[in-house]
């Protein structure tokens, strides 16, 4: 059976400037191992986008509602996912014009799943993000990032040449993320290791060996989650926060080897990362007499292994 | 390493390690000679320890520093603030300013592209141009290139008018963002840098940070 949870949280930055919050999300469980999925970030920097999150959120699961069921040949639900999205964009303009409001007001990012049987079917549009795991016990983002290489995000305005579809099977949970809960998942310090997903994180929520989800204790599964969430200080995510977990029980998952979720050593990655980064960030500095080498007189290796 | 207890809370590791590019570009020509370059040095150079006084300031700058006058040069690369060279401008020759405007721009722009290829998010950088003068060729031509950089929030453009500058072209380049300079108060000025620095040092990239106050010496420069 398909367990779910989903919060959206306001974000510091919003909550001091006394701005709405921008994310939305919706949850629809068809039957025991069927439910549909969307999250959404309104970009912060226009006025109306927390309505754009919302009609695009609403558009998608009352699409997909209407035009997929256990009789819908599986071969189309990528095709019906599509037009959810270009649904989605339709209303916003609607709304738009309708409301006499500047279309360019109400960009929003867009991530939909369809969870049945063990199979994922996604679309994606923005920087927004979908993870899975795997039966086989790995984590895998299985989406992109819809930006630019400045940074700047493509919103769902962009269309369908920019959106993202795909199919994913033998899924035990998947997870949708707005941007400052995703980036979480991905800190900068495993950028350069084998292993740049925060496994721990992962497991501690989207793998029932850790949420023990069961028909008794949804709530309280839920509320841990929610305090996790409410716990992340301001440094770390001041962005507003968005987190969805669709857990299929019915898909058993196998275990990876253990150093697959060992916690990582954020010290010894630390010192790698920033000896690595001084070197390429500033190529006419001398690394042996700056600050990082300032307390210690042993070299390190670029495996954080220390020399006389 | 230890291995996880399922059930234990995990931390989160540091997301992100966000820099920022602060490029001065700076009018070394004749005109500058005298107090001007030697307030002008006094400044920048004060400028080095007063932002090294806060930790987390230091821990996000990067500065570069160009000059022009007949020619341009990069004096400066850009470095950790704490890595500064001690500045000791001199001022001669005439004022050409078109071609290191142009490589202060493809400076920051690579740095900011540089600090998201490295996985770090980049706070929006800042080009200070200081000047004097009437530059003898058109800087103008680059309006369009900085406007769109600003209009797209990848570019913060402050001109500081010394005495005897060309207003009306240092509003071409910063739109509102020209700031007149007064008694030679490089100091003043300097200091609302280094406080405007920490402001957005307490801040998120994206986010926009709390203004400062100018000091009574730099004024506003209305746009007529």
């Amino acid at each position: 059976m398909i367990f779910n949870y989903g919060f959206t949280k306001i974000g510091f930055y919003h909550l001091e400037k006394n701005i709405v919050c921008q994310d939305y999300h919706l949850i629809k469980q068809i039957d025991k191992r069927f439910c549909i999925a969307t999250v959404a970030d309104g970009l912060g920097s226009e006025t109306h986008t927390d309505i754009a999150s919302k009609l695009a959120c609403e558009t998608v699961i009352d699409f997909l509602s209407a035009n997929i069921t256990r009789k819908t040949d599986i071969n189309n639900y990528l095709q019906i996912l599509k037009n959810s999205f270009n649904e989605a964009l339709k209303k916003i303009e609607e709304f738009a014009k309708a409301n006499a409001i500047d279309i360019d007001q109400m960009d929003t990012t867009l991530s939909a799943v369809i969870f049945i049987d063990g199979d994922v079917f996604f679309g994606n549009s923005g920087d927004s993000g979908v993870l899975v795991l795997n039966s086989d016990g790995a984590y895998e983002q299985i989406s992109e990032k819809q930006i630019d290489e400045n940074g700047l995000v493509y919103p769902l305005c962009f269309g369908p040449e920019k959106w993202q579809f795909g199919f994913k099977d033998n899924v035990a949970s998947v997870l949708l993320a707005t941007d400052g809960i995703f980036n979480t998942l991905f800190p900068y310090l495993l950028n350069d290791q084998e292993i740049k997903i925060y496994v721990p994180l992962c497991e501690y929520l989207m793998n029932n060996d850790s949420l023990n989800f069961n028909k008794r204790n949804i709530y309280s599964v839920k509320n841990k989650i929610e305090n996790f969430l409410d716990s992340i200080p301001k440094e770390e995510v001041n962005d507003d926060k968005t987190l969805v977990v669709l857990l299929d029980d019915s898909v058993k998952v196998k275990r990876q080897p253990d150093e697959y979720y060992q916690i990582p050593d954020r010290d010894k990655l630390k010192k790698i990362r920033e000896e690595k980064y001084f070197r390429e960030a500033y190529p006419n500095l001398n690394l042996e007499n700056s600050d990082l080498n300032k307390d210690s007189e042993e070299k390190t290796d670029e495996n954080g292994n220390k020399h006389e | 390493m230890e291995n996880i207890n399922l059930g234990d809370v995990p931390k989160i590791v540091n997301v992100n390690e966000p820099h920022m590019a602060l490029l001065f570009l700076l009018d070394t020509s004749g005109s500058m000679a005298g107090m001007p370059i030697e307030e002008l040095n006094n400044g920048i150079n004060r400028f080095k320890q007063q932002v090294c006084q806060d930790e987390k300031t230091k821990a996000i700058l990067d500065v570069a520093i160009i000059e022009f006058n007949s020619n341009w040069k990069v004096l400066q690369d850009f470095v950790p603030v704490q890595y500064m060279e001690t500045q000791s401008l001199e001022a001669r020759g005439s004022t050409y300013m078109k071609d290191a405007l142009d490589k202060a721009i493809q400076m920051v722009d690579e740095r900011s592209r540089f600090y998201r290829r490295s996985g770090t998010e980049p706070y929006k950088p800042w080009i200070v141009l200081i000047s004097d003068g009437e530059p003898f060729d058109n800087p103008e031509e680059l309006e369009s290139k900085i406007n769109e950089m600003v209009s797209k929030e990848k570019l913060a453009f402050w001109s500081l008018a010394v005495p005897g500058a060309n207003n009306e072209l240092l509003h071409k380049l910063s739109g509102k963002r020209v700031l007149n300079l007064e008694d030679y108060d490089f100091k003043g000025f300097f200091d609302w840098v280094n406080k405007s620095m920490r402001a957005v040092s307490t801040s998120s990239p994206g986010e926009k940070p709390k203004g400062e106050a100018l000091p009574k010496t730099v004024t506003i420069d209305e746009l007529m």
